[in-house]
């Protein structure tokens, strides 16, 4: 072939390829465009929009879309980057807190929806409906920590448990609060807005308190709260011979209370913190204040506390026992018995002077005894459970000793005279044995008829100069003149006696409680002196103080003073139970309780 | 070549038929079985997504126009020669709606280079020969496969080409009218079988064969460069 011929070969291919063949034939399909807008609905876990979808725990997110037309596809942003995309419409997902930094963040969902024409652009994805909502998302870590529960004391006084929560309102279910020492059973609280309760139960001490918020999905965290606050504690302050009054410290919390004197009742259920009650001389009186809620049902055992106190009028002189008293207004001295010791107190500080033990086999001066001293005479006697020790003075040296004159509560009289004579008559005995105080000698005795069968008060009394001695009964009496070892019989009837007293410093007059009077009668007549009718609420003498040359005697409820001379005048009153009170040097001394004194002179000025 | 046509021409018989150098141009019409290649497109249709998308098949490879030129060499009553055929045809996948369009051309080109032998056979009418001839030869085959999709405003288009290479062969029976020594029509009719011809995608052989085999009809005109009329025997 020759190049002419190829040439021509080519050009007629080139021709013949120009001459392709052009496939032919439309398959149109007629269709109605899609709609320009159509409703679309997009929900995340079925919050709305405007609210805050708060992240606190690991949470599945459930996307929800309503349309006429097929999902596509679904795309979930935080913070405009894409999350998640979903196809189908299988949309749900998970979220941790740890995924995301604490605070607000904005999550977005985005959801394609096809234009359901049928169109190629539409079965190819290209054609559809789009529609995107968001949301506040906000991210809590631990939602826990800043669950914080605290108390306050609101406006009508009751503890007020209250919380704050950061997640809000919507998302909790309900509160339990656990009180267990206050409430018989928990607290729930299904109004999630509500986030106090007023524990009604709670006073004051212990408080402990498990509040838990319980959120709808399930989870739930507690949070603890421990109260100490003191519980009321008593106080006095004495207003004086007639009133006290009794005063606690306010409780953190509304309560009641009950206030109590050993086994009587003096106040139930009270709401003040003080009150006024008699005043009463002659014992330690113990208080018990019961605090309890104000509302009685809410009583438990938790919730009570008791306090404990102790009031007495006058000081106390810590003698144990039953003590005795004699009193030299000479050295101003009042003895006593603390255990085995003699003791000599000043009788006006009433502080300790001097003592002395006096221990004996197995008595001694531990129980019982008798002590003696006199107005005028600076000597004093002990009588032991074995025998009798006489010191010359408070120095408490060498003693005078008379053996096997034994002392005891029995001991009718134990009496010092200003003639160093010590006048005794034991129990059960009609016969008064005098010994000399220097020597310790007998010195003589004295029978009489009358014995009473009385321990107290004093019925057989010796005048303080020694020149008379009484022995009255509740079946009459003898009064004797003594001349040196001599007795001489001044007087005697069969009247019922009560007690009796020769007067100190005036040793011829004679107190006498006899029938219904209090008589005052002078030797060596026995002429009567003054008279005080005690018929309606009785008496019962107690002693007469040689300082003040006043009359001691209880009558009704109350301790009364009296001047000897004028025994209608009453110069202090005072309610007491202690009818076997003393007086010395105006101190008005108990008989046991401890011993307490308690000083009247400021009272008896007015 | 030039050496086969002499030995040829030196061992047959020369009548009293004009002799010389011959071109011939033939228009025709063929039909194509490419088996594989519409069963590609049915395939091709029967695939999920294009289903989904609602293509149909709107053209399967119909029977279409030849071009064919032969350069031949006319002694008596031997034609021979060689010839260039060019075959084209093609399917379409098609949808379309107010969106856009997706179509899918398949277009089917062959280009024939092959031999040929005619024998010329009188008849009674002076100018009117029969003739039965056979070709053979190579079969380029070419596959353009266009996809385009138009959504809205939006256009794109992919193009692949497969190629192959196979054999022919084609008896042809026609007859042909002389108007002048130099200038005659021909028609004739014929059936082409292929052999082989297997697509090559990007180089790698593919499943797919095209084979043209199919009725084809001819219709064209010869042209005859007369050349010095001796005998052989001389």
């Amino acid at each position: 072939m020759n190049k002419r011929n190829i040439i021509l070969l080519l050009t007629t291919i080139s021709l013949f390829v120009a001459c392709e063949y052009e496939p032919t034939g439309s398959n149109f399909v007629e269709l109605n465009p899609p709609e320009e807008n159509i409703p679309v609905a997009i929900s995340l876990n079925d919050v709305n929009p405007s609210d805050t979808i708060y992240l606190y725990q690991n949470t599945s997110f459930s996307i929800k879309t309503y349309s006429q037309k097929d999902l596509l596809e679904t795309t979930v942003l935080l913070d405009d980057q894409e999350y998640k995309r979903f196809f189908g419409n299988s949309s749900s997902f998970n979220m941790s807190p740890d995924q995301l930094s604490e605070g607000v963040h904005k999550i977005t969902v985005k959801a394609i929806f096809s234009s359901g024409t049928g169109s190629l652009a539409d079965k190819m994805g290209l054609e559809g409906y789009m529609g995107e909502v968001s949301w506040n998302i906000c991210v809590i870590r631990d939602p826990q920590n800043y669950f914080v529960v605290g108390y306050r004391i609101n406006d009508d006084g009751f503890l007020e448990i209250s919380w704050k929560n950061v997640v809000p309102e919507s998302l909790i279910s309900y509160y339990t609060v656990h009180a267990g020492l206050t409430q018989s059973s928990d607290i729930i609280i299904n109004d999630a807005t509500q986030k106090s309760f007023i524990d009604s139960g709670y006073v004051c001490g212990s408080g402990y308190y498990e509040v838990t918020t319980h959120f709808n999905d399930g989870l739930s965290f507690i949070q603890r709260l421990s109260i100490v606050k003191p519980e009321p504690a008593i106080s006095f302050e004495d207003l004086g011979l007639d009133n006290l009054r009794i005063y606690w410290t306010r409780p953190f919390a509304n309560g009641r209370f009950i206030l109590r004197e050993g086994n009587t009742t003096i106040a139930s259920g009270i709401h003040d913190t003080t009150i006024i009650i008699p005043q009463v001389f002659g014992q330690t009186r113990q208080f018990t204040l019961e605090t309890r809620p104000q509302n009685a049902a809410y009583d438990n055992f938790h919730n009570k506390f008791t306090a404990y106190g102790s009031f007495r009028l006058g000081t106390y002189l810590d003698l144990p026992n039953w003590p005795l008293y004699a009193y030299n207004k000479t050295d101003n001295i009042i003895y006593s018995s603390r255990y085995d010791n003699l003791v000599a107190f000043n009788a006006t500080t009433l502080q300790v002077i001097n003592t002395v033990s006096m221990v004996g086999n197995p008595w001694g001066l531990l129980y019982g005894g008798k002590i003696a001293a006199a107005p005028h005479n600076s000597a004093v006697a002990a009588m032991t459970g074995e025998e009798t020790w006489i010191f010359t003075d408070s120095q408490f040296t060498n003693p005078v000793k008379i053996p096997s004159l034994r002392g005891d509560i029995h001991t009718r009289l134990s009496a010092i005279t200003s003639d160093d004579r010590l006048f005794v008559v034991q129990g059960g005995t009609n016969t008064c044995k005098v010994f000399n105080t220097l020597t310790g000698e007998k010195i003589f005795e004295i029978p009489f008829t009358y014995k009473t069968i009385y321990d107290i008060p004093d019925f057989v009394t010796v005048s303080d100069d020694g020149k008379y001695f009484c022995a009255p009964s509740e079946n009459g009496i003898e009064v004797f003149e003594i001349s040196g070892t001599t007795t001489n019989l001044l007087y005697t009837d069969t009247r019922v006696y009560k007690g009796g007293m020769f007067v100190s410093s005036k040793p011829d007059q004679l107190l006498l409680r006899v029938g219904t009077d209090v008589e005052l009668r002078q030797m060596p007549g026995f002429s009567l002196i003054q008279s005080m009718d005690v018929s309606t609420y009785g008496a019962r003498l107690c002693n007469i103080d040689p300082a003040s040359m006043s009359l001691l005697y209880h009558q009704n409820d109350s301790l009364r003073v009296c001047k000897i001379d004028d025994l209608s005048k009453t110069l202090f009153k005072i309610r007491s139970n202690a009818k076997d009170t003393k007086m010395l040097n105006n101190k008005l001394l108990t008989y046991g309780a401890g011993g307490i004194a308690f000083d009247i002179s400021p009272y008896l000025g007015h | 070549m030039k050496k086969f046509l002499i030995i040829l021409l030196l061992y047959y018989p020369i009548n009293t038929y004009s002799q010389g150098w011959s071109f011939e141009y033939s228009a025709g019409y063929g039909t194509y079985k490419l088996t594989d290649i519409k069963n590609l497109q049915h395939s091709t249709l029967d695939n999920s997504m294009l289903n989904y998308y609602g293509l149909k098949e709107t053209d399967g490879f119909p029977g279409y126009i030849i071009h064919s030129v032969a350069l031949g060499y006319v002694a008596g009553s031997h034609h021979f020669g060689a010839g260039f055929s060019y075959f084209t045809t093609g399917g379409r996948l098609h949808r379309a709606d107010y969106s856009g369009s997706y179509t899918i051309d398949m277009i089917m080109n062959g280009n024939r280079l092959g031999a040929f032998y005619r024998y010329n056979i009188n008849s009674k009418a002076p100018d009117l020969n029969f003739y039965l001839q056979l070709g053979s030869g190579i079969m380029f085959s070419n596959l353009k496969m266009k996809e385009q999709v138009i959504i809205y405003s939006e256009s794109k288009v992919d193009t692949e080409h497969l190629n192959g290479l196979g054999i022919y062969m084609e008896p042809v029976i026609g007859a042909k009218y002389c108007f002048t020594n130099w200038l005659s029509f021909s028609l004739g009719v014929g059936y082409e079988a292929d052999f082989l011809g297997t697509l090559k995608l990007s180089e790698q052989e593919t499943q797919l064969k095209a084979r043209w085999n199919g009725l084809r009809l001819y219709g064209g005109i010869v042209f005859v460069i007369p050349a010095k009329r001796k005998s052989l025997y001389e």
